[in-house]
């Protein structure tokens, strides 16, 4: 929000110098985003509205982290003697906390002072007339958002209701807004006279002729004025005001401090008034604790110190308690007064001390041990980590307010981002290995943690054999057990030792990309310490056997063959070497043998592979070269 | 025998000894077990009188000191020589394994460091529920509080509640507090969202760092400590300094900036202050009995500090060049 240091030097003449202030505001209010000749740009926090947004609001604050007497704005004007009743009514619960409305003949328009006329151009408002120009004033030096509606347009008193569904209104920039019937409006007996809290409409505005205006200072129920402003998507600086919790009191300063200045430059004149505040606002009192503020920042104070302090800010000691001063909307509790205090005193007094705690044992959740391993084992077999972003153009949990077309969706795989990322490298890198652990979305109630793996090697049409081969090594590195794959019908299914589909795989680019993804929930139970085997005491004898195998018969069915046979000895069979011709593949296996009792001979070795031999032999589609 | 003799012997037959393995044959000449020329003397020290025993054992010994020595000696100057003769200019063969994303970095020594302080990693759902993400922070609906967070809503046909991504890992505590008895110190680390134009320092999908700490007198100074002896860590920095300076965020009061310097610079780093009451009560934790810190800053903008990254949007950018210069 814009504040004019001039105005405020009016407000508060003793304030020091534009350079000392803002850095003072920063470290105990506001952030001082800019400042630009007179003009501060100041960044409220959204609590602090209600005593802030304006110019005294910001000299009070300004007086109080200074140290200085807390400065005023005198009024002269008084309601209590008009005896003309202005005719008012506010519907029961609508949300108008109060409404002030008087009802004033206007002498003459009249300019508006060049001080007035000044301080708004600085602050970027442009001069209206007299009459706008002084409430519009009157909003940034007090903060009370005001309205003028020309009487001679009115017809009757004022009403507050909420909208008519179907009815309309014109604001007074001439925009049309079709309300529905949840929004607060002002209207006299026949029509709407504006949206409360937000904008003015057209047909009651004030202007050069206007004789008579009705001059409404009122308060509505914040998050009302929040919900419709952003509703009719229209927010103003009244809306902005209202939407962050103004107090009800402020409407009367307001409209007094108003009626001073509409007085003094248009002559005016009240002709009838009326106040209607149904609940007064309570005045809170709350009990300030020493001992506690010490517990809570670790700063040594004096109660007389922490007395000064909030009384600077406008707190009143009572014997129960500091009572708040109605602009405080924001301070409700005892740790409110802390925050005054410690800030206004000094967060740099806050020193820092090593906690004094009982040794908790450490539970992580248990991601984060696994995800650490994952992470690890799959960059020691040669993959690079990447992040992708969980919004995807496809998925099944959609966004309501996506920020792009291609990212409605929340993803429910990791592949689809995996293979992108081998494609844009593809132009840097022959040769690419990539993962990612990320959560996943399928359904509203359902995330879950994954873990995808993808290979790319230029020319190799087998990449998958070595993506197998990762996620072999891989199980075996972080002590899940075997993996098997499974043909299913758009890849292979990863199951888990104990028999559960875990994950799936699939093969790319004519066989040169391969991408799988397992899901890291599956992955617990399997996780297992392992434990010592025996070291052989006898060496190990191999021998390699080369077959030609034709049609559908896989290479990897000829090892299940094999140990289906149940060979005496055997301890490992394994692919050696692999080719394709046309309508055949040739393959290499090893079978290696061992016994834990004695040195095999080669004789008993041969007799082992010759049943081997002799099963292979007997099947139709393979050919012991 | 005469030891002098043999001693002259055996140097000059060092001194020939132009490679390991001639060294080793005149190792075994002198010295092996079974056939060594001194080993063969000092085996017939048992024939001998005690007169000659005392006149000959200490120069045996000597000498056979004095040849390991030696020979210990010529076979260092031996592989020098030896490495001499490699070709050392030959590029050497890379080794490459994979390498772990630098946010994982940051995140695997964000954790370890708050190990060593005693508080554990928590983790939760990144698509939240509405009253976890706000209204349990005491950010209640068409409160304008709620503006500090531009959020992602996620489509929810099977019932009334809202869903979010969240817009910070704060309702991690939440489901913490419920779930935990205090005392305890946490922190959960995580991805969250906000709906926001992306640029160079600012994404919608990014990580996030908080903490939580509570106990019977847990102090706004106990939160200096704990966040200095972080950054003093992260970074590398003995002269680490933090600074507060007042803010408001829903879920604390006082709430706190935190500024740090680091490597002599003054930094925002993030949001910081002592729980609300509110949200201890939603966690179920009675704040007339515990009190605590709780605090939140960007992962990213701690690798971009630490690692010199000119764009928060390479992290994401999938790009090898950038994955493996970490």
């Amino acid at each position: 929000m814009k504040f004019s240091y001039s105005l405020l030097k009016e407000i508060l003449p003793n304030i020091p110098v534009r350079d000392m202030v803002a850095p003072e505001l920063n470290r105990k209010a506001f952030e001082v985003e800019e400042i630009q000749g007179d003009v501060m740009e100041i960044k409220l926090t959204a609590n602090r509205w209600s005593d802030s947004a304006c110019h005294l609001g910001m000299a009070r604050e300004v007086a109080a982290v200074f140290g200085l007497p807390a400065p005023k704005i005198e009024t002269k004007s008084s309601l209590s003697k008009v005896k003309t009743k202005f005719s008012v009514t506010i519907e029961k619960n609508v949300g108008c906390r109060r409404y002030i409305g008087v009802e004033l003949q206007i002498k003459k328009l009249g300019k508006t002072p060049e001080r007035i006329k000044k301080h708004l151009e600085s602050l970027g408002q442009r001069s209206i007339n007299s009459v706008v120009d002084i409430l519009n004033y009157v909003m940034l030096e007090v903060g009370q958002p005001m309205h003028a509606y020309d009487a001679d347009k009115v017809s009757g008193g004022i009403v507050v209701r909420r909208a008519k569904s179907n009815e309309s209104l014109v604001t007074i920039d001439n925009k049309t807004f079709e309300l529905s019937g949840d929004e607060l409006v002002i209207a006299d007996k026949s029509q709407a006279l504006g949206i409360a809290g937000i904008k003015g409409g057209k047909n009651s505005e004030v202007t050069e002729n206007t004789k008579r205006i009705i001059l409404e200072a009122a308060n509505f129920d914040n998050a009302l004025i929040y919900k419709t402003s952003r509703k009719i998507n229209l927010q103003t600086d009244a809306s902005q005001r209202y939407g962050k919790n103004l107090s009800p009191e402020l409407c009367e300063y307001g409209m007094k401090r108003a009626l001073d200045l509409l007085t003094e430059v248009c002559g005016a004149e009240i002709i009838s008034a009326a106040d209607i505040y149904p609940e007064k606002q309570k005045v809170k009192t709350i009990k300030f604790n020493l001992k506690k503020f010490i517990a809570i920042t670790g700063v040594q104070i004096s109660e007389s110190k922490a007395n000064e302090i909030l009384k600077r800010l406008g707190f009143v000691k009572k014997a129960s308690g500091y009572e708040v001063p109605y602009w405080r909307m924001d301070v409700a509790i005892f740790e409110d007064l802390v925050e005054e205090i410690i800030r206004i005193y000094g967060l740099d007094e806050v020193k820092s001390v090593a906690p004094l705690i009982p040794l908790v044992p450490l539970h992580d959740h248990r991601s984060v041990a696994l995800v650490k391993n994952i992470r690890e084992e799959a960059s020691k077999l040669g993959y690079d980590e990447v992040y992708n972003y969980s919004f995807s153009d496809i998925g099944k949990v959609e966004l309501i307010n996506p920020i792009a077309e291609d990212k409605k969706f929340l993803r429910n795989n990791l592949v689809r981002g995996l293979l992108k990322n081998i494609e844009s490298n593809k132009n840097n890198f022959s040769n690419i290995r990539l993962f990612e652990i990320a959560k996943i979305f399928n359904d509203i109630d359902s995330e879950e943690l994954s873990f995808g793996m993808a290979i790319y090697e230029k020319g190799n049409k087998n990449a998958f054999i070595l993506l197998k081969g990762s996620i072999i090594s891989l199980f075996d590195y972080l002590g899940a057990g075997k993996v098997r794959f499974e043909n299913e019908d758009n890849g292979l299914a990863i199951v888990s030792k104990s028999g559960i589909k875990i994950g799936q795989m699939t093969v790319d680019d004519g066989g040169c990309m391969s991408v799988a993804e397992i899901k890291v929930d599956h992955l617990y139970d399997l996780l297992a310490d392992k434990k010592f085997e025996s070291l052989p005491e006898y060496p190990s004898v191999s021998r390699d056997i080369s077959l030609w195998i034709y049609g559908k018969t896989g290479v990897g069915d000829i090892l299940s063959i094999i140990e289906k046979e149940k060979p005496h000895n055997l301890i490992d069979v394994s692919l050696l070497d692999l080719y394709e011709e046309k309508e055949r593949r040739s393959a290499a296996y090893r079978l290696v043998f061992r016994s834990a009792k004695k040195t095999l001979t080669d004789e008993e070795v041969d007799a082992e592979l010759q049943k081997v031999l002799k099963k292979l032999s007997s099947l139709q589609e393979v050919e012991i070269r | 025998m005469n030891l002098e003799n043999l001693r002259q012997k055996a140097y000059e037959d060092l001194k020939k000894a132009s490679s390991m393995e001639e060294l080793e044959e005149v190792r075994l000449k002198y010295l092996g077990r079974k056939q060594g020329e001194l080993t063969a003397f000092l085996r017939s020290f048992k024939d001998m009188s005690e007169d000659e025993k005392r006149e000959y054992g200490p120069i045996a010994q000597r000498l056979r000191n004095d040849l390991e020595q030696e020979i210990d000696e010529r076979e260092e100057l031996l592989k020098k020589q030896e490495i001499g003769t490699i070709d050392l200019s030959i590029p050497g063969v890379k080794i490459e394994s994979g390498r772990i994303h630098i946010l994982s970095k940051v995140y695997n020594d964000v954790c370890d460091i708050f190990h060593s302080m005693n508080f554990s990693v928590a983790e939760g759902p990144e698509l939240e529920e509405e009253k976890y993400n706000f209204d349990a922070l005491n950010i209640p609906a068409n409160h304008p509080a709620r503006e500090m967070w531009d959020t992602f809503w996620v489509k929810n046909d099977k019932n009334t509640e809202g869903r979010v991504m969240r817009t910070h890992t704060s309702p991690v505590q939440v489901r913490y507090m419920l779930e935990h008895k205090p005392p305890f110190q946490m922190i959960c680390p995580g991805r969250a969202y906000r709906y926001e134009a992306s640029d160079a320092t600012h994404e919608t999908d990014f990580n996030q760092i908080e903490g939580l700490m509570i106990g019977k007198d847990i102090s706004l100074a106990n939160f200096k400590f704990v966040i200095e002896e972080f950054f003093r860590q992260f970074f590398k920095d003995d002269k680490i300094e933090v600074k507060f300076r007042a803010s408001y965020f829903p879920f604390v009061e006082p709430g706190v900036e935190v500024d740090v310097k680091i490597w002599g610079k003054w930094l925002e780093i993030g949001g910081a202050g002592m729980v609300h009451p509110y949200v201890l009560k939603q966690g179920g934790i009675d704040p007339a009995k515990w009190q605590g810190f709780a605090f939140g800053f960007g992962m990213e903008r701690l690798a971009i500090i630490k690692y010199g990254v000119p764009d928060i949007r390479l992290f994401k950018s999938g790009d090898e060049r950038f994955n493996k210069q970490f």
